[in-house]
Protein backbone atom coordinates (compact mmCIF):
# COMPACT_ATOMS: atom_id res chain seq x y z
CA UNK A 1 0.00 0.00 0.00
CA UNK A 2 0.89 3.48 -1.17
CA UNK A 3 0.09 7.19 -0.26
CA UNK A 4 -1.62 8.15 -2.96
CA UNK A 5 -0.14 11.73 -3.09
CA UNK A 6 1.92 12.82 -0.27
CA UNK A 7 2.35 16.68 -1.25
CA UNK A 8 0.53 19.04 -3.60
CA UNK A 9 2.97 18.59 -6.10
CA UNK A 10 1.68 15.02 -6.34
CA UNK A 11 -1.72 16.43 -6.39
CA UNK A 12 -0.97 18.93 -9.03
CA UNK A 13 0.53 16.28 -11.34
CA UNK A 14 -2.51 13.95 -10.86
CA UNK A 15 -4.72 16.55 -11.46
CA UNK A 16 -3.16 17.51 -14.86
CA UNK A 17 -2.65 14.05 -16.20
CA UNK A 18 -5.84 12.65 -15.73
CA UNK A 19 -8.48 15.61 -15.80
CA UNK A 20 -9.10 16.17 -19.37
CA UNK A 21 -9.30 11.90 -20.30
CA UNK A 22 -11.45 11.60 -17.26
CA UNK A 23 -13.84 14.59 -17.68
CA UNK A 24 -14.13 13.33 -21.36
CA UNK A 25 -15.39 9.95 -20.32
CA UNK A 26 -17.58 10.78 -17.70
CA UNK A 27 -19.21 13.07 -20.79
CA UNK A 28 -19.83 10.07 -22.22
CA UNK A 29 -22.13 9.33 -19.76
CA UNK A 30 -23.41 12.22 -18.62
CA UNK A 31 -23.56 13.75 -21.49
CA UNK A 32 -22.82 17.31 -20.12
CA UNK A 33 -20.11 18.74 -20.44
CA UNK A 34 -20.24 21.21 -17.15
CA UNK A 35 -21.98 18.53 -14.93
CA UNK A 36 -19.06 16.34 -16.05
CA UNK A 37 -16.27 18.92 -15.17
CA UNK A 38 -18.14 19.21 -12.02
CA UNK A 39 -18.36 15.86 -11.43
CA UNK A 40 -14.30 15.23 -11.81
CA UNK A 41 -13.56 17.92 -9.94
CA UNK A 42 -15.69 16.87 -6.97
CA UNK A 43 -13.66 13.73 -6.90
CA UNK A 44 -9.93 15.73 -6.92
CA UNK A 45 -11.81 17.59 -4.05
CA UNK A 46 -12.28 14.32 -2.25
CA UNK A 47 -8.96 12.91 -2.72
CA UNK A 48 -7.73 16.11 -1.58
CA UNK A 49 -9.77 16.55 1.67
CA UNK A 50 -8.74 12.69 2.17
CA UNK A 51 -5.17 12.96 0.75
CA UNK A 52 -3.74 11.95 4.66
CA UNK A 53 -6.16 8.79 4.93
CA UNK A 54 -5.85 7.53 1.33
CA UNK A 55 -3.72 4.65 0.71
CA UNK A 56 -3.71 2.64 -3.04
CA UNK A 57 -2.89 -0.64 -3.77
CA UNK A 58 -3.83 -0.56 -7.39
CA UNK A 59 -2.28 2.44 -8.73
CA UNK A 60 -3.47 6.07 -8.75
CA UNK A 61 -5.23 5.55 -12.17
CA UNK A 62 -7.45 2.71 -10.90
CA UNK A 63 -8.55 5.03 -7.34
CA UNK A 64 -9.42 7.61 -9.57
CA UNK A 65 -11.31 6.11 -12.12
CA UNK A 66 -13.28 4.17 -9.27
CA UNK A 67 -13.67 7.33 -7.17
CA UNK A 68 -14.94 9.37 -10.57
CA UNK A 69 -17.32 6.56 -11.28
CA UNK A 70 -18.74 6.32 -7.67
CA UNK A 71 -19.65 10.03 -7.99
CA UNK A 72 -20.92 9.63 -11.46
CA UNK A 73 -23.14 6.74 -10.33
CA UNK A 74 -24.66 9.05 -7.28
CA UNK A 75 -25.03 11.64 -9.99
CA UNK A 76 -27.19 9.81 -12.42
CA UNK A 77 -29.10 8.38 -9.55
CA UNK A 78 -30.30 11.72 -8.29
CA UNK A 79 -31.05 12.49 -12.17
CA UNK A 80 -33.07 9.57 -12.54
CA UNK A 81 -35.82 10.94 -10.98
CA UNK A 82 -36.14 14.15 -12.82
CA UNK A 83 -34.99 12.92 -15.99
CA UNK A 84 -35.39 10.34 -18.47
CA UNK A 85 -32.23 8.44 -17.47
CA UNK A 86 -31.86 5.00 -18.14
CA UNK A 87 -31.79 2.50 -15.20
CA UNK A 88 -29.39 -0.09 -17.70
CA UNK A 89 -27.28 3.20 -18.08
CA UNK A 90 -26.62 3.07 -14.44
CA UNK A 91 -26.23 -0.86 -14.21
CA UNK A 92 -23.58 -0.49 -17.23
CA UNK A 93 -21.57 2.29 -15.73
CA UNK A 94 -21.17 -0.37 -12.87
CA UNK A 95 -20.14 -3.01 -15.14
CA UNK A 96 -16.74 -0.71 -15.98
CA UNK A 97 -13.52 -1.50 -14.98
CA UNK A 98 -10.59 1.25 -15.07
CA UNK A 99 -9.57 -0.03 -18.36
CA UNK A 100 -12.23 2.31 -20.06
CA UNK A 101 -9.92 5.03 -19.45
CA UNK A 102 -6.98 3.94 -20.78
CA UNK A 103 -7.57 4.77 -24.67
CA UNK A 104 -8.69 8.66 -23.21
CA UNK A 105 -5.59 8.75 -21.20
CA UNK A 106 -3.47 7.53 -24.61
CA UNK A 107 -5.37 10.43 -26.77
CA UNK A 108 -4.69 12.64 -24.33
CA UNK A 109 -0.70 11.72 -24.16
CA UNK A 110 -0.60 12.04 -28.14
CA UNK A 111 -2.33 15.01 -28.07
CA UNK A 112 -0.38 16.69 -25.52
CA UNK A 113 2.72 15.88 -27.49
CA UNK A 114 1.63 17.03 -30.69
CA UNK A 115 0.67 20.61 -29.52
CA UNK A 116 4.57 20.40 -29.13
CA UNK A 117 4.17 20.41 -33.43
CA UNK A 118 4.70 22.99 -36.16
CA UNK A 119 0.75 23.96 -36.70
CA UNK A 120 1.20 22.50 -40.30
CA UNK A 121 3.28 19.03 -39.08
CA UNK A 122 0.34 18.55 -36.40
CA UNK A 123 -2.30 19.07 -38.83
CA UNK A 124 -0.63 16.29 -41.31
CA UNK A 125 0.25 13.96 -38.23
CA UNK A 126 -3.58 14.55 -37.06
CA UNK A 127 -5.27 13.68 -40.73
CA UNK A 128 -3.02 10.58 -40.83
CA UNK A 129 -3.16 9.17 -37.76
CA UNK A 130 -5.31 9.85 -35.82
CA UNK A 131 -7.95 10.45 -38.48
CA UNK A 132 -6.99 7.65 -40.86
CA UNK A 133 -6.68 9.23 -44.03
CA UNK A 134 -3.80 8.25 -46.92
CA UNK A 135 -1.02 10.48 -48.13
CA UNK A 136 -2.59 10.81 -50.80
CA UNK A 137 -5.97 12.00 -49.30
CA UNK A 138 -3.84 14.60 -47.44
CA UNK A 139 -1.93 15.73 -49.80
CA UNK A 140 -4.87 16.56 -52.48
CA UNK A 141 -7.07 18.10 -49.37
CA UNK A 142 -3.99 20.57 -48.61
CA UNK A 143 -3.08 20.92 -51.74
CA UNK A 144 0.57 19.43 -51.54
CA UNK A 145 2.93 16.39 -52.86
CA UNK A 146 2.73 13.03 -51.17
CA UNK A 147 6.16 13.57 -50.58
CA UNK A 148 5.65 16.32 -48.39
CA UNK A 149 3.08 14.38 -46.16
CA UNK A 150 5.46 11.62 -46.01
CA UNK A 151 8.11 13.95 -44.66
CA UNK A 152 5.88 15.46 -42.30
CA UNK A 153 4.94 11.98 -41.12
CA UNK A 154 8.60 11.26 -40.72
CA UNK A 155 9.21 14.08 -38.39
CA UNK A 156 6.09 14.18 -36.30
CA UNK A 157 6.97 10.56 -35.53
CA UNK A 158 10.47 10.87 -34.69
CA UNK A 159 9.19 14.06 -32.38
CA UNK A 160 6.38 11.40 -30.89
CA UNK A 161 8.90 8.98 -29.74
CA UNK A 162 10.90 10.84 -28.02
CA UNK A 163 8.36 12.27 -25.97
CA UNK A 164 6.31 9.66 -25.65
CA UNK A 165 9.18 8.30 -23.07
CA UNK A 166 7.94 11.49 -21.14
CA UNK A 167 4.90 10.20 -20.17
CA UNK A 168 5.46 6.39 -20.01
CA UNK A 169 4.11 5.94 -16.76
CA UNK A 170 0.64 6.91 -18.07
CA UNK A 171 1.03 4.43 -20.43
CA UNK A 172 1.97 1.09 -18.80
CA UNK B 1 8.84 2.74 -27.03
CA UNK B 2 9.31 0.63 -30.32
CA UNK B 3 7.38 1.98 -33.30
CA UNK B 4 5.35 -0.97 -33.02
CA UNK B 5 3.84 -0.42 -29.88
CA UNK B 6 3.81 3.41 -30.71
CA UNK B 7 1.66 2.80 -33.84
CA UNK B 8 -0.72 0.40 -31.20
CA UNK B 9 -1.18 3.59 -29.36
CA UNK B 10 -2.13 5.71 -32.44
CA UNK B 11 -4.39 2.84 -33.37
CA UNK B 12 -6.17 3.10 -29.99
CA UNK B 13 -6.30 7.04 -29.99
CA UNK B 14 -7.47 7.17 -33.27
CA UNK B 15 -10.55 5.51 -32.36
CA UNK B 16 -11.46 7.37 -29.62
CA UNK B 17 -13.88 9.56 -31.03
CA UNK B 18 -15.25 13.33 -30.03
CA UNK B 19 -12.61 13.71 -27.92
CA UNK B 20 -12.43 17.27 -26.18
CA UNK B 21 -8.86 18.40 -25.26
CA UNK B 22 -9.26 20.97 -22.47
CA UNK B 23 -6.52 22.88 -20.64
CA UNK B 24 -6.24 21.20 -17.28
CA UNK B 25 -3.07 23.66 -16.39
CA UNK B 26 -5.85 26.49 -15.95
CA UNK B 27 -8.51 23.78 -14.58
CA UNK B 28 -6.11 23.04 -11.94
CA UNK B 29 -5.10 26.61 -11.34
CA UNK B 30 -8.80 27.81 -10.81
CA UNK B 31 -9.80 24.39 -8.57
CA UNK B 32 -6.30 25.28 -6.49
CA UNK B 33 -7.82 28.76 -6.11
CA UNK B 34 -10.82 28.04 -5.08
CA UNK B 35 -9.97 25.47 -2.62
CA UNK B 36 -7.29 27.44 -1.34
CA UNK B 37 -4.39 24.55 -2.16
CA UNK B 38 -1.44 25.40 -1.24
CA UNK B 39 0.96 24.43 -4.19
CA UNK B 40 3.85 25.01 -2.92
CA UNK B 41 4.57 21.93 -0.86
CA UNK B 42 6.15 20.35 -4.57
CA UNK B 43 8.13 17.06 -4.28
CA UNK B 44 11.56 17.20 -5.62
CA UNK B 45 11.65 16.37 -8.84
CA UNK B 46 8.46 18.70 -9.92
CA UNK B 47 10.27 21.64 -8.01
CA UNK B 48 13.06 21.36 -10.13
CA UNK B 49 10.46 22.09 -12.67
CA UNK B 50 8.98 25.29 -11.30
CA UNK B 51 11.35 26.74 -9.29
CA UNK B 52 11.16 30.49 -10.05
CA UNK B 53 14.42 32.25 -10.10
CA UNK B 54 15.39 35.84 -11.10
CA UNK B 55 15.01 37.61 -14.68
CA UNK B 56 14.12 36.83 -18.14
CA UNK B 57 11.12 38.06 -20.27
CA UNK B 58 9.17 36.84 -23.29
CA UNK B 59 8.54 33.79 -24.45
CA UNK B 60 7.86 31.66 -27.70
CA UNK B 61 9.71 29.50 -30.55
CA UNK B 62 7.43 26.45 -31.09
CA UNK B 63 9.91 23.84 -32.42
CA UNK B 64 9.77 20.88 -34.00
CA UNK B 65 12.06 17.48 -32.42
CA UNK B 66 13.23 16.92 -35.99
CA UNK B 67 15.31 19.94 -36.22
CA UNK B 68 17.35 18.97 -33.40
CA UNK B 69 18.16 15.87 -35.82
CA UNK B 70 20.72 17.90 -37.56
CA UNK B 71 21.18 20.55 -35.55
CA UNK B 72 22.88 18.89 -32.53
CA UNK B 73 25.74 16.93 -32.86
CA UNK B 74 26.40 13.76 -34.99
CA UNK B 75 28.29 11.97 -32.10
CA UNK B 76 24.81 12.70 -29.94
CA UNK B 77 23.57 9.33 -29.21
CA UNK B 78 20.68 10.02 -27.18
CA UNK B 79 19.53 12.75 -25.82
CA UNK B 80 16.76 14.78 -23.40
CA UNK B 81 14.15 17.37 -24.44
CA UNK B 82 12.71 19.62 -21.68
CA UNK B 83 9.74 22.06 -22.81
CA UNK B 84 9.16 24.22 -19.85
CA UNK B 85 5.58 24.61 -18.53
CA UNK B 86 6.43 27.71 -16.85
CA UNK B 87 8.08 31.03 -16.54
CA UNK B 88 11.82 30.39 -14.79
CA UNK B 89 11.83 26.14 -14.80
CA UNK B 90 15.68 25.38 -14.04
CA UNK B 91 17.31 22.43 -15.52
CA UNK B 92 20.07 21.05 -14.31
CA UNK B 93 22.36 19.76 -17.33
CA UNK B 94 24.57 16.75 -16.92
CA UNK B 95 27.94 19.06 -16.47
CA UNK B 96 25.90 20.86 -12.89
CA UNK B 97 25.54 24.00 -15.59
CA UNK B 98 21.93 25.36 -15.18
CA UNK B 99 19.29 26.70 -17.68
CA UNK B 100 16.72 28.24 -16.75
CA UNK B 101 14.16 28.59 -19.31
CA UNK B 102 11.12 30.52 -20.47
CA UNK B 103 7.46 29.13 -20.81
CA UNK B 104 6.90 27.23 -23.78
CA UNK B 105 10.77 27.60 -24.64
CA UNK B 106 12.28 24.17 -25.33
CA UNK B 107 15.80 23.15 -24.41
CA UNK B 108 17.88 19.85 -26.23
CA UNK B 109 20.80 18.69 -23.80
CA UNK B 110 22.66 15.00 -24.33
CA UNK B 111 22.39 13.09 -21.66
CA UNK B 112 25.91 13.42 -20.59
CA UNK B 113 28.63 15.32 -22.17
CA UNK B 114 31.18 12.66 -21.36
CA UNK B 115 32.25 11.48 -24.77
CA UNK B 116 32.03 14.74 -26.54
CA UNK B 117 34.30 17.69 -27.51
CA UNK B 118 31.95 20.23 -26.80
CA UNK B 119 28.87 20.80 -24.38
CA UNK B 120 26.77 21.35 -27.31
CA UNK B 121 22.94 22.24 -26.49
CA UNK B 122 19.97 24.09 -28.43
CA UNK B 123 17.89 26.30 -27.65
CA UNK B 124 14.08 27.18 -28.68
CA UNK B 125 12.74 30.49 -26.79
CA UNK B 126 14.30 32.71 -23.91
CA UNK B 127 16.24 31.03 -21.44
CA UNK B 128 19.43 32.10 -19.23
CA UNK B 129 22.31 30.00 -18.40
CA UNK B 130 24.89 29.61 -15.42
CA UNK B 131 27.58 27.77 -17.02
CA UNK B 132 29.83 25.32 -15.24
CA UNK B 133 33.43 26.12 -15.48
CA UNK B 134 34.80 23.40 -17.80
CA UNK B 135 37.69 25.61 -19.64
CA UNK B 136 38.71 22.46 -21.52
CA UNK B 137 35.16 21.06 -22.87
CA UNK B 138 33.29 24.90 -24.63
CA UNK B 139 29.61 25.51 -23.70
CA UNK B 140 27.70 26.27 -26.90
CA UNK B 141 24.10 27.48 -27.22
CA UNK B 142 22.97 26.97 -30.30
CA UNK B 143 19.69 29.34 -31.43
CA UNK B 144 17.97 30.29 -34.19
CA UNK B 145 20.86 31.81 -36.69
CA UNK B 146 23.92 32.10 -33.90
CA UNK B 147 25.92 30.07 -31.87
CA UNK B 148 26.88 31.28 -28.29
CA UNK B 149 30.01 29.67 -27.28
CA UNK B 150 30.71 30.06 -23.80
CA UNK B 151 33.82 28.89 -21.33
CA UNK B 152 32.44 29.96 -18.19
CA UNK B 153 29.68 32.35 -17.09
CA UNK B 154 25.97 33.35 -16.98
CA UNK B 155 24.46 34.73 -19.68
CA UNK B 156 20.67 35.56 -21.20
CA UNK B 157 19.22 34.98 -24.12
CA UNK B 158 16.22 36.59 -25.11
CA UNK B 159 13.95 36.91 -28.19
CA UNK B 160 13.11 40.21 -28.92
CA UNK B 161 11.05 40.02 -31.68
CA UNK B 162 10.91 37.07 -34.75
CA UNK B 163 13.94 38.82 -36.36
CA UNK B 164 15.67 40.52 -33.16
CA UNK B 165 17.30 38.23 -30.16
CA UNK B 166 19.41 39.97 -26.89
CA UNK B 167 22.37 37.80 -26.26
CA UNK B 168 23.24 40.02 -22.37
CA UNK B 169 26.16 38.64 -20.93
CA UNK B 170 25.99 38.44 -17.18
CA UNK B 171 29.20 37.39 -16.22
CA UNK B 172 32.26 36.01 -17.80
CA UNK B 173 32.91 36.06 -21.45
CA UNK B 174 31.38 34.81 -24.28
CA UNK B 175 31.75 35.01 -28.09
CA UNK B 176 28.17 35.21 -30.60
CA UNK B 177 29.05 33.86 -33.96
CA UNK B 178 27.18 33.91 -36.72
CA UNK B 179 26.04 30.50 -38.35
CA UNK B 180 26.34 31.52 -41.54
CA UNK B 181 29.32 33.36 -41.50
CA UNK B 182 32.03 32.67 -38.85
CA UNK B 183 34.32 35.15 -38.94
CA UNK B 184 31.43 37.40 -38.33
CA UNK B 185 31.34 37.14 -34.14
CA UNK B 186 31.36 39.25 -31.05
CA UNK B 187 33.05 38.77 -28.18
CA UNK B 188 31.09 40.17 -25.26
CA UNK B 189 32.77 41.08 -21.96
CA UNK B 190 30.76 40.87 -18.66
CA UNK B 191 27.52 43.58 -18.97
CA UNK B 192 27.52 43.75 -22.38
CA UNK B 193 24.69 42.72 -24.41
CA UNK B 194 23.91 42.83 -28.16
CA UNK B 195 21.05 42.52 -30.33
CA UNK B 196 21.24 40.03 -33.57
CA UNK B 197 19.15 40.79 -36.28
CA UNK B 198 18.20 38.97 -39.06
CA UNK B 199 17.32 42.08 -40.87
CA UNK B 200 20.89 44.04 -40.07
CA UNK B 201 22.39 40.49 -41.05
CA UNK B 202 24.91 42.20 -43.63
CA UNK B 203 25.97 44.75 -40.74
CA UNK B 204 26.95 42.94 -38.01
CA UNK B 205 26.17 42.95 -33.97
CA UNK B 206 26.41 46.45 -32.41
CA UNK B 207 28.04 45.96 -29.34
CA UNK B 208 26.06 48.29 -26.55
CA UNK B 209 28.11 48.55 -23.38
CA UNK B 210 26.55 48.61 -20.04
CA UNK B 211 25.14 51.57 -18.70
CA UNK B 212 25.45 52.49 -14.51
CA UNK B 213 23.56 55.44 -13.07
CA UNK B 214 24.06 57.34 -9.92
CA UNK B 215 20.77 57.51 -7.83
CA UNK B 216 21.58 60.72 -6.51
CA UNK B 217 21.61 62.70 -9.99
CA UNK B 218 18.95 63.59 -12.40
CA UNK B 219 19.25 61.34 -15.52
CA UNK B 220 18.13 62.07 -19.19
CA UNK B 221 14.95 59.54 -19.73
CA UNK B 222 16.33 57.17 -22.43
CA UNK B 223 19.53 56.75 -20.14
CA UNK B 224 17.31 55.28 -17.33
CA UNK B 225 15.72 53.22 -19.85
CA UNK B 226 19.01 51.96 -21.38
CA UNK B 227 19.75 51.15 -17.18
CA UNK B 228 16.61 49.53 -17.03
CA UNK B 229 17.41 47.35 -20.07
CA UNK B 230 20.65 46.44 -19.11
CA UNK B 231 19.33 45.34 -15.36
CA UNK B 232 16.49 43.34 -16.20
CA UNK B 233 18.09 41.06 -18.36
CA UNK B 234 14.87 41.47 -21.07
CA UNK B 235 12.10 42.37 -18.64
CA UNK B 236 11.86 45.77 -20.52
CA UNK B 237 11.78 46.60 -24.03
CA UNK B 238 11.27 49.71 -26.51
CA UNK B 239 8.15 48.69 -28.64
CA UNK B 240 9.64 49.06 -32.21
CA UNK B 241 7.27 52.82 -33.00
CA UNK B 242 7.93 53.96 -29.24
CA UNK B 243 8.31 57.83 -28.92
CA UNK B 244 11.31 58.59 -26.41
CA UNK B 245 12.18 61.99 -25.48
CA UNK B 246 16.21 61.60 -25.52
CA UNK B 247 16.94 65.18 -23.36
CA UNK B 248 14.32 65.26 -20.63
CA UNK B 249 15.96 64.43 -17.51
CA UNK B 250 14.41 63.31 -13.98
CA UNK B 251 15.52 61.92 -11.15
CA UNK B 252 14.33 58.36 -10.60
CA UNK B 253 15.63 55.90 -7.31
CA UNK B 254 17.04 52.81 -9.05
CA UNK B 255 18.25 50.90 -5.76
CA UNK B 256 13.79 49.94 -6.32
CA UNK B 257 12.55 46.92 -7.83
CA UNK B 258 11.43 47.05 -11.46
CA UNK B 259 7.99 47.33 -10.41
CA UNK B 260 8.48 50.41 -8.49
CA UNK B 261 10.80 52.22 -11.20
CA UNK B 262 7.62 51.71 -13.44
CA UNK B 263 5.29 53.19 -10.63
CA UNK B 264 7.37 55.79 -10.10
CA UNK B 265 8.31 56.34 -13.82
CA UNK B 266 4.79 56.47 -14.28
CA UNK B 267 4.09 59.58 -11.67
CA UNK B 268 7.15 61.41 -12.38
CA UNK B 269 7.00 60.94 -16.67
CA UNK B 270 5.05 60.93 -19.51
CA UNK B 271 5.13 56.84 -20.45
CA UNK B 272 2.87 54.51 -21.54
CA UNK B 273 3.49 50.77 -21.30
CA UNK B 274 2.05 47.65 -21.06
CA UNK B 275 2.55 44.19 -18.99
CA UNK B 276 -0.72 42.52 -19.97
CA UNK B 277 0.47 41.16 -23.51
CA UNK B 278 4.09 40.72 -22.33
CA UNK B 279 4.58 37.46 -20.70
CA UNK B 280 5.50 38.95 -17.06
CA UNK B 281 7.68 42.00 -19.00
CA UNK B 282 7.26 45.72 -19.79
CA UNK B 283 6.71 47.18 -23.52
CA UNK B 284 6.76 50.89 -23.70
CA UNK B 285 5.11 52.80 -26.22
CA UNK B 286 6.28 56.33 -24.95
CA UNK B 287 8.76 57.55 -22.73
CA UNK B 288 8.60 61.54 -22.58
CA UNK B 289 8.48 64.23 -19.78
CA UNK B 290 5.65 65.40 -18.57
CA UNK B 291 3.46 68.25 -19.55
Amino acid sequence: MAKLINNSGDFERLFKDYYTPMCNFINQYVKNWEDSEEIIQSTFLNIWKGRDRIDVKGGAKSYLFQAAKNNMIDYLRKRKSTHEIDEGLIESVESLDSSSLDPLVIKEVILKIASGLKEKNREIFILNKLEGLTYEEIANHLNISKRSVEDNISRAMKHMKQEIEHYKYLLK
Amino acid sequence: MDNKRLEDLLKIASKVEAYKPLDSSKAFNDFAKMHRIDVSQKSPSSNIRSLIIRWSAVAACLCMLFYVGHKMDNNLNSFNSFTANDNNTVIELPDGSKATIEKDAKLFYPESFANLDTRHILLEGNGTFDVAHMPEKPFVVEYDDFNVNVLGTIFNVTKVSDEKTKIANIEGKVKVVDKQDENNYRVLNEGEFIFFSKKSFDTGIEVIPPVSLDNTRNHSIYSIYEHLYNNSAGKIHLHNNAIVDGKAVVRIDLSQSLEEIMRDLDKKTNILYDKEDCNNCYIIYQLKAKG
